[in-house]
């Protein structure tokens, strides 16, 4: 009567037949059913554009659901820059990074009034905490000298993936991002030249870096961008 | 009167119980009964007073006039025990209830009179409800009840009320001057000052309150200020709200125990329930509520969630299953060791149960309310005060500028950043890490670089020593000089920051004081 092995594909275009027989594969039917009602974000929706000074650095945009690594004199500064891009009306909670300044977080542009700060001790589940942040928040800032387990980093990257956030690992005052977290886009901060302080006149107003991208898939080349950032 | 004392003036009701440490003995009002303290009398009951007790009497007076009068001792926890009861009797208009002394009780009227149909039904409503209490016992005539702009001018209406057919007596707003100028200064309750204000002629608050402000102030100083602003109607402080009382408190044993946090959560429905119906009644709702659990081996967690709007059974329920969630899976020692056996649910905040309540930072935006649920849930996992959100303060420090506030305390109105200069505050970029770490500021020749009392350096730094590892100073800005708390000797500070460019492409922002230098940012 029915060919239920049908049910077993993605029915996307076509609109699966609801059987009503007896013989059917109740996993296959579930399935059929689970891919039909689950949401769809729309492809505009599915990348988070990036404007002002980061915006060559990442080709214009991030997609959501891929991690970002950034490491290198300078780190701390690209990462909320980049969070602060990524995040215009949207949510940002930074995770670790107990002496990140919220001072110098705000003066980012990143909006306080959708801001939180995760404090988290040795003990505590790293893994779980982002997991539980990705669902709602869209820009995840995670400091690289948590420790998960790289088991853990797959499973997260899979549920940031499936639910469209963006997670900005950054390790701070030039130290190396582990080998643990592996991100879709790794940034190293290059040498950075300052502007303003001269002999006790002036006082710092810019400063210009070179930043090196390697990414992965779409953004696999590597390319040397140069970026320049008030403080 | 002027404007801004108008406005301090809350819209207050009180409710007295007379010879209230009568009624707490239990004693009849046709008994012949006074509290005696160091042989004075303290309080009289109506049948005392018929034969001419009066307060103030010597005990040998009072037994003259009064052969067989009940002389009993002062019990002020039994007076405050009994009130108590009759307390939770008012409970159901207002969970504001201020208690200062027993048998005298107030509140701010505001939600409750439109509640209940203005401050003549709301004041008729109390009146009859304590009345009853006490009518059983022959008191139905020691209650009044008074409403009337400030606590002072409420309390003078609630005396007037005893006595009263309706026990109640409601001064009209605005109306309290002319309500308190024909009662007599001794109200004000100073003795020293109305036996002054009697001797120049000023007998009641009518001509006490005609005086100017000014001259009062200068005359009898801050309390005779205060006794000035009674007199006028004005108060001098609003009520002080207790905490909610304990009757909206529910309570769940689990026999047997429970271990899992879902077999937890399912129990507690019913128990949810109830308790937004025990606040639905009064229209109330909870925005802040205490969850308590306890285990089988007398563990104990207690955790307040608040919410944006009013917790619904729902997300109550949630709440107790994210913060047993959280518990178990801590680590070994903070861990309970046995299964619930007890959970209680205590409202710490109530708002009107119309609606929801303003949103999350202003206007509920899912994202936000998305944003507080996955806030909330962490903050389960890793404890209250380690999620926190920024919030804008004043001061020159990159640290003290804008500082983390626990999220759950959080104020939902956003400060906005105060544009007030402050002298030595150093220009933006600020450094984006912050700390305090000891360093040394070396110039060419290995010394320490020094500032002078006029923000000038010893010489030009040359070399950054941190952590044993020294680097070259390239260029630097500043000093930056304050002076801070010169006002108060023990947390004066005065300190110069630079900020300073290094080799290795490091910028930071250093302080000395005391000539003692601190890395106190990066600008990483």
């Amino acid at each position: 009567m029915f060919d239920t092995g049908v049910m077993a594909l993605p029915l996307r275009s076509q609109p699966a037949p609801v059987p009503s027989g007896d013989v059917v594969d109740r996993r296959a039917l579930a399935r059929a059913l689970a891919d039909r009602i689950r949401p769809t974000i729309p492809a505009a929706e599915r990348r988070l554009e990036v404007g002002g000074p980061l915006a060559p650095l990442v080709d214009g945009g991030v997609d959501r659901g891929s991690t970002v690594t950034i490491e290198g004199i300078g780190a701390t500064s690209v990462a909320l820059a980049l969070a602060a891009a990524l995040s215009p009306g949207r949510w940002c909670v930074v995770v670790g990074l107990r002496e990140l300044a919220p001072l110098g977080v705000l003066e980012s542009g990143i909006d306080p009034g959708r801001c939180a700060f995760v404090e988290v001790g040795d003990g505590d589940r790293v893994a779980e905490v982002i997991a539980a942040l990705v669902v709602a928040i869209d820009v995840v800032v995670v400091d690289a000298r948590l420790t998960v387990r790289p088991a853990e980093v797959r499973r997260l990257g899979a549920r940031v993936r499936e639910r469209g956030g963006v997670v900005v690992v950054v390790h701070p005052d030039g130290g190396h991002v582990g080998a643990s977290w592996s991100g879709d886009l790794a940034m190293t901060v290059r040498a950075g030249t300052w502007d303003g302080p001269g002999r006790g006149d002036g006082h710092l107003r810019s400063r210009s870096m070179m930043v090196d991208v390697t990414g992965r898939g779409r953004a696999a080349r590597s390319r040397r961008r140069e970026l320049s950032l008030p403080g | 009167m002027n404007a801004a004392g108008d406005l301090d003036a809350v819209r207050t009701l009180v409710a007295r119980c007379i010879d209230w440490p009568i009624i707490a003995t239990g004693r009849r009002p046709d008994e012949p009964a006074a509290v005696l303290r160091a042989d004075r009398v303290l309080a009289t009951s109506p049948a005392a007073r018929a034969e001419g007790v009066q307060r103030g009497q010597r005990r040998r007076d009072a037994q003259r006039r009064c052969p067989d009068l009940v002389v009993l001792d002062p019990d002020p926890e039994r007076e405050s025990r009994v009130f108590a009861s009759i307390v939770a009797l008012v409970d159901r208009f207002t969970p504001r209830v201020e208690l200062s002394a027993p048998g005298r009780l107030a509140f701010p009227v505001r939600g409750a009179s439109r509640l209940f149909g203005g401050d003549d039904a709301l004041a008729r409503l109390v009146a009859d409800e304590l009345s009853a209490a006490l009518g059983s016992e022959g008191w139905a005539d020691a209650v009044g009840v008074g409403v009337a702009d400030g606590v002072f001018t409420a309390e003078r209406a609630a005396s007037a009320a005893v006595g009263r057919p309706d026990r109640t007596c409601v001064v009209v707003s605005g109306g309290s001057a002319a309500f308190l100028a024909s009662l007599p200064v001794s109200v004000l309750g100073d003795r020293a000052l109305t036996d002054v204000l009697r001797r120049l002629g000023l007998v009641d608050l009518g001509a006490f309150a005609a005086l100017d402000p000014d001259d009062v102030m200068g005359r009898f100083g801050e309390e005779g200020r205060i006794a000035h602003r009674r007199a006028r109607g004005l108060d001098p402080r609003p009520p002080q709200p207790v905490s909610p009382p304990d009757t909206y408190e529910v309570e769940l044993v689990l026999d047997p125990p429970a271990e899992r946090a879902d077999a937890v959560a399912f129990a507690v429905r019913g128990l949810a329930e109830r308790f937004e119906r025990g606040l639905a009644d009064d229209s109330l709702a909870c925005t802040r509520i205490s969850i308590v659990l306890d285990t089988e081996t007398g563990e104990r967690l207690e955790r307040v969630w608040r919410n944006d709007g009013a917790l619904r059974p729902a997300e109550i329920v949630d709440r107790v299953r994210w913060q047993l969630d959280g518990w178990t899976s801590a680590p070994v020692g903070v861990r309970p060791t046995g299964g619930v056996e007890r959970v209680v649910l205590i409202p710490d905040e109530f708002g009107p149960a119309v609606g929801r309540q303003e949103g999350f930072w202003g206007g509920v935006v899912d994202a936000d309310a998305r944003a507080a649920r996955a806030l909330t849930r962490v903050q389960a996992m890793v404890g209250p005060g380690a999620v926190t959100v920024p919030e804008h303060r004043g001061g020159r420090g990159p640290a003290e500028r804008v500082v983390r506030v626990p999220f759950s305390g959080v104020d939902r109105v956003p400060r906005a950043p105060d544009a007030a200069p402050w002298p030595g505050r150093v220009p933006p970029p600020a450094p984006v890490l912050v700390m305090a770490e000891p360093v040394e500021v070396l110039d060419a020749q290995g010394a320490s670089v020094v500032v002078g009392g006029r923000g000038e350096l010893s010489s030009p730094p040359a070399r950054l020593i941190r952590a044993g590892r020294s680097v070259a100073i390239e260029a630097w800005a500043g000093p930056w000089v304050f002076d801070e708390r010169w006002w108060a000797p023990l947390e004066r500070r005065r300190r110069a920051r630079l900020q300073l460019v290094l080799a290795d492409h490091r910028a930071v922002l250093v302080h000395v004081e005391g000539r003692r230098w601190v890395l106190e940012g990066i600008h990483d």
